[in-house]
């Protein structure tokens, strides 16, 4: 298949999946082979894109012209491709455990959410292929509302009102923020074609680029940048699958993709260097300490993990916000560094839920004894995402490093030394409390083994499977992060690898 | 032959056949002769538009009296435009009208429902297609008298459609009779009704005259176009009138009103700078701002699914005033895309409340609870419209949004552009309202039936159209783009 072709069917075939999915409702067992099918299909399809990618070669696809000048248009380049293969290669690690979790939980709806999943999928393609800031805009606005069912999931009202609140803090910042600089782009530059090198140099003084920018980082809500940020914890009300795919990956990823993407295309890397994004560097920073530290302080879990996001994700808007290729290259390290790992986390905090029907770090003590496996992967996925060797998330915090002292930020130096410090501290406890606590330990409200109403199910086997995949897929990519730096550099003007 | 008279056919078939509908006794039968006679206008109409869209402005004059002296019909792309909205949006009533009045109204009282609706229709095409400005006030007080009467009939189901008709006709009445006042003024000092010759006459009137006449025009339709504060009667005429009627006067009834304001405005109102006129264009953008946000509120805190939507139109009104306010061929353009626009959207969303009102017998916002299990399809197409009204892309919203923001913008006018991004907040709190309520838990007793086939073409067509010209936009930008064009370059 051309390349055309391929982009196409990226997105088409998930949409394809949601819609078989739907039809085949009535029998469970059909449904998830159509989804782990629609899943092995797409990883197919973008590793083809990926493996067949030639910048020289890479035409545009216009597919619609919503108003003159405001196309959807698709284009692969590295960054998306980088991406998309990331949202596409955890999909069918996903399906594998939702189909775990959701059968153990016995959830209502599920046909609504594998279908919601695989467009939610659809929408994450097209923000990775588009090929310009229009189609860009529009696939995230989808990517909002199909997310919407997913995490209005159990519809009790506690879900109900966390999803106000991701729905409210999603539209209103694209609408008003996001649209308003996507407009002032537009009327400023003539186009909202991604353009290497960008469009805005010399169109708008670096005040108003100062302003523009910082417009886009908080009309991208989805990157969670501090003060806007409160819709990820709301949304943690989601099935845990949900917030493993959508609020490790396709979401909140397709928000710092989304940034990265207009400090590459639509700034200039350069543009930014020079001094516009200095003001974004002190927020994002900011944002990376302070999301850190409230991170510690919470007991439940997924609360603790999306705290962790936040943080985590403020360091690719801090690595936009430096603008320069190193710390760009670092940015999209993190990406999928970060993807690899917080999945691994969420499943680990799923399958403790299944397990042992505990969401609190004070409440599972002594677990690690019954969990050995899943407790090991999560210590992988807590050591990754703080960024230590020899994990995958070690490279994007080093080159974070090298790219904030080439521009002499010595007190950026110490931020990042002291998030990893912090990550350590908000992570590590967990992996403790469950291996080495003795049950009962500190927590005064312990009930005697055994005395639960429900009773511990055993882990269904499709719940451990992917937390330990993803934890190995944490090793690989330490090996492996030279090659994403590699193909991504020609896009980003990094030269020769440090 | 068809061709050459399909001007005065348009307005003459349903104004004739309105009277032998009432006649009719088996309401089945009346029902499909609706139906029937809907559809041909709409064919009419559609003949009209093919002829008019080469720029030709098609002149006939009634009876073989040239203009000035005798009546003028005269069509030009607007009028052909906007008579193919109503007659459509009175043929896709016209397919779930009967099954909507089921249970409300009794069988025999339907066929003079019908002539009602067919009456409202003629009338409704009479003001768009007329050359002659009395003749407007003439087809004005036949749409407005049958209006009345169709509210009135939704008594039926519900007794405040009584006040509510009532409201109509005290507020209906004076809003026509301010309008005839100002063409009184006109027409002493001009001589003429034909609207073409006014306009050439009106440059040599004497000023006061002119300032007086056309700001009472300006009242009587800003009465009928639901201008703050000029708004009263409209919610609960849309609320209270029997649902398929209120889905017609979503699409029509104020949509009409901006066409007069966008046709007088060549001659009557907006000629700024020039000593002797009253700029009206000035006055659009903060009456359309205040209906934006002041429509939105209230929307937020309703009671009723229908009354919100009420309120959402006049929110929607308020865009399409600022747009017109913006003025050009891009402000009419703008406007225009979002007169149609909406009128898809909204009457939309309406016919599916009509729909759930005849499975649920009400459409109070806590008897939507259970909707998203009971009634999937409807509740689907009630969240696709309300994506509409927010503006979220891939909608004909998001067209009708941007093309008004992008042209504030362009022209730095931040208090539109502002108020518009701003008010579209305002807009996802009363739309998730409809979600919410929609998602609640289910009461017991709630039938799992969902729409009523009846309903499914028209609301499946409307719902295919609001995202169909969210996507390919070109053909309405062109039409908008043209008749603005004609509008202002046709101008006398």
């Amino acid at each position: 298949m051309s390349p055309h072709d391929l982009m196409l069917t990226a997105i088409l075939l998930p949409l394809a999946t949601a819609l078989l999915i739907a039809l085949t409702g009535r029998s469970p067992n059909i449904r998830e082979a159509v989804t782990l099918a629609g899943a092995a299909g797409l990883a197919v399809t973008v590793y083809e894109l990926i493996a067949g990618f030639d910048a020289a070669t890479a035409q545009p696809l216009v597919i619609a012209e919503i108003l003159p000048g405001f196309a959807l248009m698709l284009r692969a380049e590295p960054i998306g491709l980088v991406f998309a293969g990331v949202a596409a290669g955890l999909w069918g690690l996903n399906s594998l455990y939702s189909i775990g979790y959701m059968r153990a939980e016995h959830a209502p709806r599920q046909t609504r959410f594998y279908a919601c999943f695989a467009l939610a999928l659809s929408a994450a393609m097209a923000i990775a292929m588009a090929g310009t800031l229009a189609t860009l805009f529009v696939a995230y606005e989808v990517l909002t509302l199909v997310t919407y069912p997913l995490v209005v999931h159990w519809q009790t009202e506690g879900a109900i009102a966390g999803a106000r609140r991701y729905l409210a803090y999603l539209l209103a910042t694209s609408l008003v923020p996001f649209l308003g600089a996507i407009l002032w782009t537009w009327i400023a530059a003539g186009t909202l074609d991604f353009t290497p090198g960008g469009i805005l140099d010399g169109k708008l003084g670096d005040g108003l680029l100062t302003v523009l920018l910082l417009l886009f980082a908080y009309g991208v809500g989805k990157a969670a940048l501090m003060p806007l940020h409160g819709w990820l914890p709301a949304a943690m009300v989601a099935p845990t699958p949900v917030s493993a795919l959508l609020h490790a990956v396709a979401v909140v990823k397709a928000g710092v993709f989304t940034l990265l993407k207009i400090a590459v295309y639509i700034f200039g890397i350069d543009v930014i260097g020079r001094g516009v994004g200095d003001v974004l560097i002190v927020i994002a920073a900011a944002s990376v300490i302070a999301a850190s530290v409230i991170a510690m302080t919470k007991d439940d879990l997924k609360a603790r993990l999306a705290y962790s996001t936040v943080a985590q994700l403020a360091m690719v808007t801090l690595a936009v916000a430096i603008g320069s290729p190193l710390a760009i290259g670092a940015g999209i390290l993190q990406l999928v560094m970060h993807a690899w790992g917080k999945i691994t986390l969420f499943f680990g905090a799923g399958a403790i839920q299944i397990a042992t029907h505990k969401k609190k770090l004070s409440e599972i003590s002594g677990i690690g004894v019954k969990l050995p496996l899943l407790m090991a992967s999560f210590l992988v996925g807590s050591l990754s995402v703080a960024g230590l060797p020899p994990f995958g998330g070690m490279w994007p915090k080093f080159l974070l490093l090298e790219a904030a002292s080439a521009r002499d930020l010595y007190l950026l130096v110490g931020c990042l030394g002291l998030s990893t410090l912090l990550t350590l501290g908000y992570l590590v406890p967990i992996f403790v409390t469950a291996v080495f606590r003795k049950p009962g330990e500190d927590d005064p409200h312990a009930l005697p083994e055994g005395d639960h109403g429900h009773g511990d199910g055993p882990l269904p086997l499709l719940a451990l499977i992917p937390p330990v995949v993803t934890a190995a897929g944490c090793v690989v990519l330490f090996v492996a992060a030279p090659a994403i730096l590699r193909f991504v550099a020609p896009a980003i003007g990094l030269g020769a690898l440090p | 032959m068809i061709a050459q008279h399909a001007a005065v056919l348009v307005v003459v078939l349903p104004l004739l056949c309105a009277p032998l509908v009432a006649l009719l006794r088996d309401a089945r039968i009346a029902g499909a002769a609706v139906l029937i006679i809907a559809a041909l206008d709409a064919a009419l109409a559609t003949l009209l538009l093919c002829q008019t869209l080469d720029g030709t402005v098609i002149s006939y004059a009634l009876g073989n009296w040239a203009p000035p002296i005798g009546i003028e019909y005269r069509i030009d792309l607007l009028a052909a435009a906007m008579a193919c909205l109503l007659s459509y949006a009175a043929t896709l009533v016209a397919l779930f009208l009967p099954v909507s009045l089921r249970g409300t109204i009794a069988p025999g009282d339907q066929p003079r429902l019908f002539a009602a609706f067919l009456l409202c229709l003629a009338g409704l095409v009479g003001i768009v297609v007329t050359g002659d400005i009395f003749n407007v006030f003439v087809f004005l007080e036949i749409s407005s008298l049958s209006t009345y009467v169709l509210i009135a009939m939704g008594a039926g189901a519900d007794r405040r459609a009584l006040t509510a008709a009532f409201d109509y006709l005290v507020l209906g009445a004076t809003g026509a009779t301010f309008f005839v006042i100002g063409i009184a003024f006109l027409y002493v000092v001009t001589g003429t009704l034909n609207m073409a010759d006014l306009g050439e006459r009106m440059a040599t009137a004497p000023k006061r005259a002119v300032i007086v006449g056309s700001s009472f025009i300006f009242v009587g339709i800003a009465l009928k176009a639901a201008m703050l504060p000029l708004h009263r009667w409209m919610p609960n005429a849309y609320a209270y009138a029997p649902a398929g009627i209120g889905t017609f006067l979503a699409m029509t009834a104020t949509k009409v009103s901006i066409y007069l304001l966008i046709r007088m405005s060549d001659f009557v109102f907006d000629t700024p700078g020039e000593i002797g006129r009253v700029n009206f264009a000035a006055l659009l953008p903060p009456i359309g701002l205040a209906m934006l946000v002041a429509g939105s509120v209230i929307a937020v805190t309703t009671k009723d699914l229908r009354r919100l939507l009420a309120y959402s139109s006049i929110a929607n009104l308020g865009l399409m005033l600022v747009a017109l306010g913006l003025g050009g061929i891009a402000g009419i353009a703008a406007a225009l895309v979002n007169l149609f626009n909406h009128a898809i959207i909204k009457g939309g969303m309406f016919a599916t409340t009509a729909a759930v009102l005849h499975r649920r017998g009400t459409t109070r916002m806590d008897a939507l609870a259970g909707l998203s299990r009971d009634m999937p399809v409807a509740f689907g197409f009630l969240v696709l419209g309300g994506l509409a009204l927010i503006g979220v892309p891939l909608t004909a919203g998001f067209v009708s949004k941007l093309l008004v923001v992008k042209l504030a913008f362009e022209q730095a006018n931040w208090l539109v552009v502002g108020g518009v991004m701003l008010t579209s907040l305002i807009t996802v709190a009363y739309v998730w309202r409809i979600v919410e309520a929609g998602m609640a838990a289910p009461a017991k007793t709630a039938p799992r039936h969902d729409l009523h086939p009846a309903f499914l073409l028209p609301v499946g067509l409307l719902g295919a159209a609001t995202i169909g010209l969210g996507i390919w936009s070109e053909p309405m930008l062109t039409l908008a783009g043209r008749i603005a064009a004609q509008m202002i370059g046709g101008a006398p």
